[in-house]
């Protein structure tokens, strides 16, 4: 059967598939119109033997080929198992990661509000502790000083203008009563005298009350400086807290808004691993499929090497029977002519014993056997006994034909 | 006949004048003929295998090959001999030829001495223990002619010891 001239005509699979060489299994390429086998080149005719010999080592071939599919049908259904398994495991982390995630937003969020409550809370305290040191800025001690002025100054100031008066008048008696001792009593001395006095105390009626105002007024004043510069410190000091606790609260919030962004991350990559051990799972599942095809191809083509083998043992059959049939009909001719040769070579031997023989031909004529003369010690010898004689000699004779 | 203590019995035979005169011709006949000595046999012994017996052979030779087994072809077969008719086969001449002359070159002295009792194959002449009983005959033969009468060719020298 030979290839046909359409090269995409399907030819019949028969006898022109030669299994010979096993070299006929490798791929071919598939006809692009058709989408079969491209007819197979017939192989130049082998002898059963060779076919055997092809068939077998095919087989062989196909053995192996199809344990080895078997195996690695095995070891891909294992593999598959492997990743259905590991598929299932990242479909269970992803999971996972998205509770994780979905937690972690939850407490970023309430960090986030944590932390908008702490900046509320110092953004009260600041506001009043801001509200102090701005008056601070344009307020005076002087402004706080009645806070601190004696309200008995005056009483003070008066008790001690009589006490001044009262030490006055009775230097003024002592001064009367020296000069009338004197006998200077109302006189111009003593006028000018008890002057003196007067305008002594007076004077330090006025020194005194000065001093006591003044002393006064720089109490108040000093204690009033001190209030204000405690006031201003306290609300600098409240205003820095309030700051920190500001940038404590924006911390607060800023990994609450870090933690809800690493939540969402990780959400995604839940997404991603769930969908990574999806595809995992139908990888696993396709290569299962995948291995349990291979595992029955593999059967298959160690079905066809049984086949092969088969036929390669019928080839080997066929060879032998031929080889056999040769062998007999050859042994016959053979036989043949070694008849031949042995009537040659008996023909021969007439021919080269034909002289000897001429020595028969007397015996045969008397028609007589030489007559014994064994029972006697001295005997004369009789014709036969010469005839016999000389027949013997020509007998003992080296063989003419061997 | 039978015989006694202190005597003989002689038993005694007439033979006729005729008989002891064929008798005595034969003799020398014999004596004649063991002259010839031995004359071998220069055509072929064995049949060669048949074709279809080297097609056989062949056959298990390529059966060897097919399965990647050592084969045993070679020469280790003579080539067959082509003799009168077409018959092939292998004659034992050249054999025996080779151990006559090996005789002769090992054992000269047993060889040429059991050559004195023929004639010289080639020449004729006789050998000096040829004919014990009666005087040795020579003989001289003359050229080959060949007498064939289906005309059959001699086979040469050369094919009878290489074949062919």
């Amino acid at each position: 059967m030979g290839a046909s001239a359409n090269p995409n005509m399907v030819q019949p699979i028969g006898g022109q598939i030669a299994f010979g060489g096993g070299d006929n299994f490798g791929p071919q390429a598939m006809n692009r119109t058709t989408g079969f086998l491209p007819p197979v080149q017939p192989t130049p005719q082998q002898n059963p033997f060779q076919q055997a010999a092809a068939a077998q080592t095919d087989a062989m071939g196909m053995a192996r080929g199809g344990a080895n599919m078997v195996g690695s049908g095995a070891n891909m259904v294992g593999n598959a198992s492997n990743f259905v398994n590991q598929g299932a495991n990242m479909v269970n982390n992803a999971t996972n990661y998205l509770g994780s995630g979905a937690n972690m937003i939850g407490s970023g969020s309430n960090m986030i509000g944590t932390g908008a409550n702490v900046v509320g809370g110092a953004l009260g305290a600041l506001n009043p502790a801001a509200d102090r040191i701005n008056q601070g800025m344009t307020q005076t001690a002087a402004d706080g000083m009645s806070t601190y002025q004696n309200p008995y100054e005056d009483q003070v100031v008066q008790a001690s203008m009589r006490d001044i008066g009262n030490q006055g008048l009775q230097m003024q008696n002592t001064l009367g009563a020296q000069a009338q001792a004197a006998g200077a009593f109302g006189g111009s001395r003593h006028g000018i005298a008890e002057a003196e006095l007067a305008k002594g105390t007076q004077q330090q009626m006025l020194d005194q009350a000065a001093r006591l105002r003044a002393q006064g007024f720089n109490t108040a004043l000093g204690a009033s400086q001190a209030d204000r510069a405690a006031q201003l410190g306290a609300a600098g000091q409240s205003a820095g807290i309030a700051g920190q606790a500001a940038g404590m609260g924006g911390q607060i919030s800023g990994m609450g808004s870090a933690m809800g962004g690493l939540g969402s991350q990780m959400v995604g990559a839940g997404g991603q691993l769930g969908n990574l051990g999806s595809q995992m799972g139908g990888f696993g599942s396709t290569m299962g499929g995948l291995g349990s095809t291979m595992g029955n191809l593999g059967s298959t083509a160690s079905g066809i090497g049984t086949n092969l083998s088969n036929m390669g043992q019928t080839s080997f059959g066929y060879g032998n029977t031929i080889a056999d049939r040769q062998a007999r009909d050859g042994a016959m001719q053979q036989g043949l002519m070694q008849q031949l040769i042995n009537a040659a070579k008996g023909q021969y031997g007439n021919y080269a014993n034909a002289s000897m023989n001429k020595l028969q031909l007397p015996l045969a004529a008397l028609g007589a056997a030489p007559v014994p003369q064994t029972q006697t010690t001295d005997r004369q010898l009789g014709i036969m006994d010469y005839l016999t004689a000389g027949a013997s000699f020509a007998t003992g004779m080296p063989s003419f034909m061997g | 006949m039978s015989g006694g203590k202190g005597g003989s019995k002689t038993t005694s035979t007439e033979i006729p004048a005729y008989i002891e005169d064929a008798a005595k011709s034969n003799l020398g006949l014999a004596d004649k003929i063991s002259n010839i000595g031995y004359t071998p046999y220069y055509g072929p012994d064995v049949a060669a295998f048949t074709p279809m017996q080297e097609a056989a052979f062949q056959n298990t030779q390529d059966a060897a090959s097919a399965f990647g087994m050592n084969t045993g072809a070679g020469q280790f077969m003579p080539e067959a001999t082509e003799f009168a008719g077409g018959v092939k086969g292998y004659s034992s001449a050249p054999m025996f030829e080779q151990s006559v002359e090996n005789l002769a070159q090992f054992r000269p002295a047993q060889s040429q001495y059991m050559d004195t009792f023929f004639m010289n194959p080639q020449t004729g002449e006789a050998g000096s223990n040829a004919a014990p009983i009666g005087s040795a005959e020579s003989f001289t033969p003359v050229d080959y002619s060949n007498n064939s009468p289906l005309g059959v060719q001699p086979i040469s020298r050369d094919t009878m010891t290489r074949g062919k």
